[in-house]
This record gives C-alpha cells, sequence and structure tokens, in this order.
C-alpha cells in the first residue's frame, strides 16, 4: 500500500541561499515518521520537495517514492504523482473558503475523471462523516478551526493516496480537538499503510510516529535520521 | 515543383461550392441567422469544449464568482451597457431610417419655388418651420390640369395654434394622407379643421391659430378666425399627427388674401381653383398614378420658376449621407466595446492574481493546468456570457427608449428593434472575449507553486 521513500544529496535553494540540504534520509512504506525543528529550519521546504513542488531549477538530488525519483519528473506527471499518490496537509489549511466541505474534501473530482472521479467524492463524504464535520451546504469559512483542519485532512486523504505528508497538522488547536486529529491522522495512515511524514513541535503527534528526525538549519541532526537498511534498498512493488 | 491547380479538385457534388451556396440560399432567413449566429460563436465554445473536456470546474467556478461578486457585478454591468448601448445605437439608427422613409410614403412629388430641396423637404414633409417664397396660381393652375396629374394639393404652413402646426391644404389631400377618418369627417367650409392624432383638441372643440410658430407666433394676429374641430385623422406615424389641417381657403382668408376661387364661389372648399385669384402656396403635393409619368412631371417642373423633386430620393441622399455616420458609429460602438473588453479582461487578470494561492493549492493537489486554465476562463467566459445577454436586454431598452425619445421629438414615428444583425455583432463580441478570455488564466498561471503557496 504505502511506498518506500528514499532522499539523497536532496538540496534546495532559493532567493540566492540553500534552504535545506538532506544528505540521506529514507522511510519503509507504511512507516510514520515525524519531523521536528524550529521555525524556519526547512521544515515545510523539505516537505513540499518530498511532494515535488518545488521549483524543477530550485532543487538537485534524489527524491524517489517506490521506484520513481519525482525530481526528474515532468511537471504534468509530478502533478498525476501528487494526484494519485499523495494527500498533503497544509500548514494552514489553504480550503476553499467560499465551498462547503464536502465540495472542499473533494476539490479533486473536478479533475479526476470517471469512477476514480466518483470512488474519489463517495471517500471524501466517508471521510468527512468519520471526522464527525458538520455537515449542510456552509461555506469552509464558517467552520472552526478544528473542523477545517479536519476538512484539510479529509481532502488529503479522499483519492486514497499512498503517501501523507502532514504540515503541522495539530497548530491552533486545542488539547481535545488535537487528541482527535491525531487519532484520525495516525488511524488513517496505520489502517491504510500509507507512509506519513508529519511536521509537528507537538510531542503529542510526534509521540504516535514510529520515529522522529529533527531539522535544523536545512539539515538532519538527529544521528538516528537513517531508516533501517531494508527501507533503504531500492526494492519495492 | 508545381502548382497546384485549384480548379482541378473535383468536389463531391453534395459539396461544391455551387452546391453549398444552394443549400445555404435555400435555407430559411431565421434559420441562417441562426446558423451564423452559432457558427459566430463556435471558436469560443469549441475553446470552452477542449479546456473542459473530462473536468467538472463549476464549483470552483461557483466559487470565483462568489467571491468577488461585486467587481463580477460591475464588470458584467459595464459589459451590458457597452454592448447594450451600441446595439441599440445601430438598431435605433436603422429605425429611424424607416420611419423617416414612412413618413415621406405619401408625398410623391413636391412642387415648390427653387431653392433648397433639402429644406423644402424639412418644411412640406416634416413640418419644420422655414420661411419659403410662394408658387404662383398659374404654376398650380398647369399642375392641376395635367391629364396625368391624380391629385395636386396646395400646402400652405406657417400658422400654428400652441405649438401645433395648421396646414392649409384640400380635402382630397386630407383623405390622401390619412385615408379613413379615426373620428368626424373631413373639412368642408372655411372654419372647419381636422386634426392629427396626437393634437390635444377634441372633436367639437374651438380654437384659433396664431401666425407664425414657436416663440415668435404672433396670438392676437387673427382675432376673428375662429375655427371648429370637425374630424381626427387616424395615426400617421409622421409629425403630421401633431398638425392642424385647415382649408387652405381659411389660410389665405386670415391674411387678408383672394379666396382662390373666382367671384361666384358657393363658400365649398377644396378643388377646383382658379388660377386667376389663387393666392399662393409655398408647396404643392403631387400624386400620379402612373410612376412614369412622376418622372415627366419632375423634369417638366424642373425650370426657373419652380423646383420638383421626390422626397424619396432627396431622402436617400440623406440616408447615404447618414451611412457614412452609421459606419462610423458601428466602429465606434466596436471600439468602445473592444476597449470595455480590453478593461474587463485586465480587471480579471488583476482578480485572478487574487485569487493565485487558490490556483497555486490546485495545481499543488496534483490538478493539470488544463483544469486550472478551464476553471478561470470558464468564470471569464461566464461574466463575458452574461454581460452579452444582458447586453441584448440593455438594447432592447435602449432601443426603446430612444425610440420614443425620437418619436416624441420628431413625431417620426420610430419602432426600431433589435435585429438579427445587432445580435450577430453582439455574437461577435462575445466570441472574440471569450478567446481572449484566455489570457487570465495564462498570466494567473502559478510559476512557482511554493512561493504562491506561501503567499
Ligand atoms: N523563496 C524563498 N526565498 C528565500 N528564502 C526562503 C524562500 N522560501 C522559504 N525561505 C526560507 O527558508 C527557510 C525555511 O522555510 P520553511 O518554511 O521550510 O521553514 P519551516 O521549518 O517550515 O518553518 P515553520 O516552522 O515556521 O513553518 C525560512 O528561513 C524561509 O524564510
Ligand atoms: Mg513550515
Amino acid at each position: 500500500m504505502g511506498l518506500p521513500l528514499f532522499v539523497r544529496s536532496l538540496v534546495v535553494a532559493a532567493g540566492g541561499r540553500t534552504l535545506i540540504d538532506i544528505a540521506d534520509f529514507a522511510a519503509e512504506p507504511g512507516a510514520c515518521v515525524g519531523i521536528k525543528g524550529p521555525s524556519g529550519a526547512g521544515k515545510s521546504t523539505f516537505l513540499y520537495a518530498l511532494a515535488g513542488l518545488v521549483p524543477a531549477g530550485s532543487a538537485s538530488g534524489t527524491v524517489r517514492w517506490g521506484g520513481q525519483d519525482i525530481l526528474a519528473m515532468r511537471p504534468g506527471a509530478r502533478a498525476r504523482f501528487r494526484r494519485q499518490t499523495v494527500g498533503f496537509v497544509f500548514q494552514d489549511f489553504l480550503l476553499f473558503e467560499e465551498l462547503g466541505a464536502a465540495a472542499n474534501a473533494s476539490i479533486a473530482s473536478g479533475f479526476t475523471g470517471g469512477r476514480r472521479g466518483r470512488a474519489l467524492r463517495v471517500r471524501a463524504e466517508e471521510r468527512l462523516a468519520a471526522l464527525k464535520v458538520p455537515g449542510g451546504r456552509r461555506a469552509a469559512r464558517t467552520f472552526s478551526g478544528g473542523e477545517r483542519q479536519r476538512i484539510a485532512l479529509a481532502r488529503a486523504l479522499a483519492a486514497d493516496p499512498a503517501i501523507i505528508l502532514a504540515d503541522e497538522p495539530t497548530a491552533s488547536l486545542d488539547a481535545e480537538t488535537k487528541g482527535a486529529l491525531i487519532a484520525d491522522l495516525v488511524g488513517a495512515a496505520r489502517s491504510g499503510g500509507k507512509t506519513l511524514v508529519a511536521v509537528s513541535h507537538d510531542p503529542a503527534l510526534l509521540a504516535a510516529m514510529d520515529r522522529v528526525v529533527e531539522i535544523a538549519d536545512g539539515t538532519l541532526t538527529a544521528p538516528g535520521a537513517t531508516a533501517p537498511s531494508a527501507a533503504r534498498s531500492d526494492v519495492h512493488d | 515543383m508545381t502548382e497546384f491547380d485549384w480548379s482541378e479538385i473535383r468536389w463531391p457534388d453534395a459539396l461544391s461550392p455551387d452546391a453549398l451556396r444552394d443549400a445555404w440560399d435555400g435555407l430559411a432567413p431565421l434559420t441562417q441567422d441562426i446558423a451564423l449566429t452559432g457558427a459566430i460563436l463556435a471558436p469560443a465554445v469549441l475553446l470552452g469544449l477542449v479546456l473542459m473536456a473530462g473536468y467538472r470546474p463549476g464549483a470552483l467556478v461557483g466559487a470565483m464568482l462568489w467571491r468577488f461578486r461585486v467587481t463580477n457585478a460591475v464588470f458584467v454591468a459595464l459589459i451590458a451597457v457597452s454592448v447594450g448601448i451600441g446595439a441599440g445605437l445601430i438598431a435605433q439608427e436603422r429605425g429611424l431610417r424607416a420611419g423617416t422613409a414612412r413618413a415621406a410614403d405619401k408625398f410623391d412629388l413636391v412642387l415648390a419655388a427653387p431653392g433648397s430641396e433639402m429644406t423644402m423637404l424639412m418644411a412640406a414633409v416634416y413640418l419644420q418651420p422655414a420661411d419659403v417664397p410662394l408658387l404662383s396660381g398659374a404654376i398650380y393652375a398647369e399642375v392641376a390640369a395635367d391629364p396625368r396629374v391624380d391629385i395636386a394639393a396646395p400646402i400652405a404652413f406657417g400658422d400654428s395654434y400652441e405649438g401645433a402646426p395648421v396646414v392649409g391644404t384640400t380635402p382630397r389631400f386630407v383623405t390622401h394622407l390619412a385615408g379613413t377618418l379615426a373620428e368626424g369627417r373631413v373639412f368642408t367650409g372655411e372654419a372647419e379643421a381636422v386634426v392629427g392624432a396626437h393634437v390635444p383638441l377634441a372633436v367639437g372643440d374651438e380654437f384659433e391659430p396664431a401666425h407664425g410658430t414657436g416663440e415668435a407666433a404672433d396670438e392676437h394676429a387673427h382675432d376673428d378666425a375662429d375655427f371648429h374641430v370637425v374630424g381626427r385623422m387616424a395615426p400617421t406615424g409622421s409629425p403630421w399627427d401633431r398638425a392642424i389641417l385647415v382649408p387652405v381657403e381659411a389660410v389665405w382668408h386670415v391674411h387678408g388674401l383672394a379666396s382662390g376661387h373666382g367671384a361666384d364661389w358657393n363658400g365649398t372648399v377644396g378643388e377646383p381653383f382658379d388660377a386667376e385669384s389663387f393666392p399662393g402656396t409655398p408647396a404643392i403635393i403631387v400624386r400620379a398614378e402612373e410612376l412614369w409619368a412622376n418622372y415627366a412631371l419632375r423634369s417638366q417642373f424642373t425650370r426657373d420658376d419652380v423646383m420638383a423633386f421626390f422626397p424619396g430620393a432627396v431622402l436617400g441622399e440623406l440616408h447615404r449621407l447618414l451611412g457614412d455616420v452609421r459606419q462610423v458609429m458601428s466602429l465606434m460602438a466596436i471600439v468602445t466595446q473592444v476597449l470595455v473588453a480590453a478593461g474587463v479582461l485586465t480587471g480579471l487578470v488583476i482578480l485572478t492574481r487574487l485569487y493565485a494561492q487558490r490556483l497555486a493549492l490546485l495545481r499543488a493537489l496534483g490538478a493539470p493546468v488544463r483544469f486550472v486554465l478551464a476553471v478561470v476562463w470558464s468564470y471569464a467566459a461566464v461574466l463575458i456570457g452574461l454581460g452579452g445577454l444582458l447586453g441584448l436586454g440593455v438594447g432592447l431598452g435602449a432601443t426603446a427608449v430612444l425610440s420614443r425619445i425620437v418619436t416624441a421629438k420628431t413625431d417620426i414615428l420610430v419602432t426600431a428593434t433589435l435585429g438579427w444583425g445587432e445580435v450577430h455583432l453582439v455574437a461577435a463580441f462575445v466570441s472574440m472575449a471569450a478567446l481572449l478570455a484566455l489570457l487570465p488564466g495564462i498570466v494567473a498561471l502559478p510559476r512557482n507553486v511554493v512561493a504562491a503557496l506561501r503567499g
């Protein structure tokens, strides 16, 4: 289900400076990896790079999901990879404020045709129900922070992606909502065997991960950054 | 390499240019107009289909429409007003041409003292005040006696009653002008009058005309001349609807001139007149049954002491002159619409930029470029299409209002309506603008998704 991740010599530069320089990082399929680090360390940049979102000219190195090096793909292929394989929870929700919860969660059905699109809409509804997001035709902007975060999570899970990338999914939530969201996120990843990479400062979220690495000043600092050698092999299905 | 010879092509018979032309000409005009409208819109529709194939951008288009609803409403209104006024003016001009021609319909040939045909046309047909010299009784007698002539009616204008021109003429001309009266009967005696459809006098009313017209009218010049209304004409759609028709003898009488009849006159107004005691008239309206006779009469009466002209021909000349104005107007309408379209598209570029973060989000979620273009284009196309449709409505409204104003100001009945020409014009604008609406999408495409996401 999940895909193995293999990163080597990943350098992302912008505005004449190096934002991140990740020598070596890996995650086995279905692993849940937490990333922590001070503000401005490059955590979001790292997640964007994993999703193939950094402009081609500003990144070098290897980011391989399964057998595909996302940095080597053309923009169209990257987009297809994202829509089929990656579920991204953005740092500040990034919802379409005018649309309702269901329309937001199933936004990708607009550009996903046929049976896949229909399945996506059904799954989005299921996720919203499972996450206990209130129904109705209310616009996203009328939802509370916790509800919005859950809509964003439902959107990330709607395409049933093999990979979940979550950027501070519990920021600005109270303890109770936080706990529920962590349970939902980790539960979805574990039950679906998805590979999860979550950026967070939240001890509760980090505690639910298989392991946690730290980024400081654009580089991995914790020696445990490297995954078990089994995951590093290029064997995949 | 040999030159390609198109004439060598053997078209399948059904597809030969001639067969296609015949097939097109064989269509009903309505079908042709609808087909042409479709053809004009086709490029835009095609672009839309290509952009949207397989996608469902509706929800996001709705979101953009709602998000910028106030600005969107302003854009739609701008497009609607510019399109509507352009279409309305062009339709109006056509209606005015038809209206002026219809108003001149009953005036086959006009005889007047030599001078400006245009001035005489305005005075005799459209009853615009003018000082014109008189034709003598000899000329009237000559044309009235001509066997080819069916009607030869003196028209004596210059007096007025509360702004309504009082025109002296003959009973026959009243019948010729308005057909069966709407009410009452044609005048038979000197003190009787027939009023136009819009004159605020009723059958049975009495009135006293003033000498002259407008500001200069002298209310007390004809103190002893009282008329009473015996009939009302049906509407003619011409300035004559606001005129009061009286026997020409009465006009002569109040000006202290001869009666136009011999000493043994029994007081019955109208033809025949006596050349010796005919005091003169500014114009004579002549009608001959035979078309050729009209031309013969025109040359016979075009000489030193009299001129003859066809109001229709003078009007045609005027319309030809106005044809240039119409082209300028059409061009201005198009330029205005192009400018409005450019302004709206520029606005859309700016608005779409405000939406750049959401568009980048779509790309981050894996949306293809074509989908993002489809969203922005559909949004713009909805505004343009809606503006065009409303523009037709505004055009209809503007046409009705302008027609009413022109009719009220000139008494020339203008019944302008939007025609297919205007629909085609609007369709061309919509099609063109919709093609250009691809630009905001292209401009707004996120170059650097991450940078856009960071806002
Ligand atoms: N386009 C850019 N040009 C220059 N610097 C950039 C650019 N984009 C990001 N940065 C910088 O890169 C660094 C890493 O940014 P990033 O968003 O990855 O940090 P982060 O670890 O996610 O921080 P936070 O915890 O506050 O979200 C920051 O110092 C940021 O200012
Ligand atoms: Mg961040």
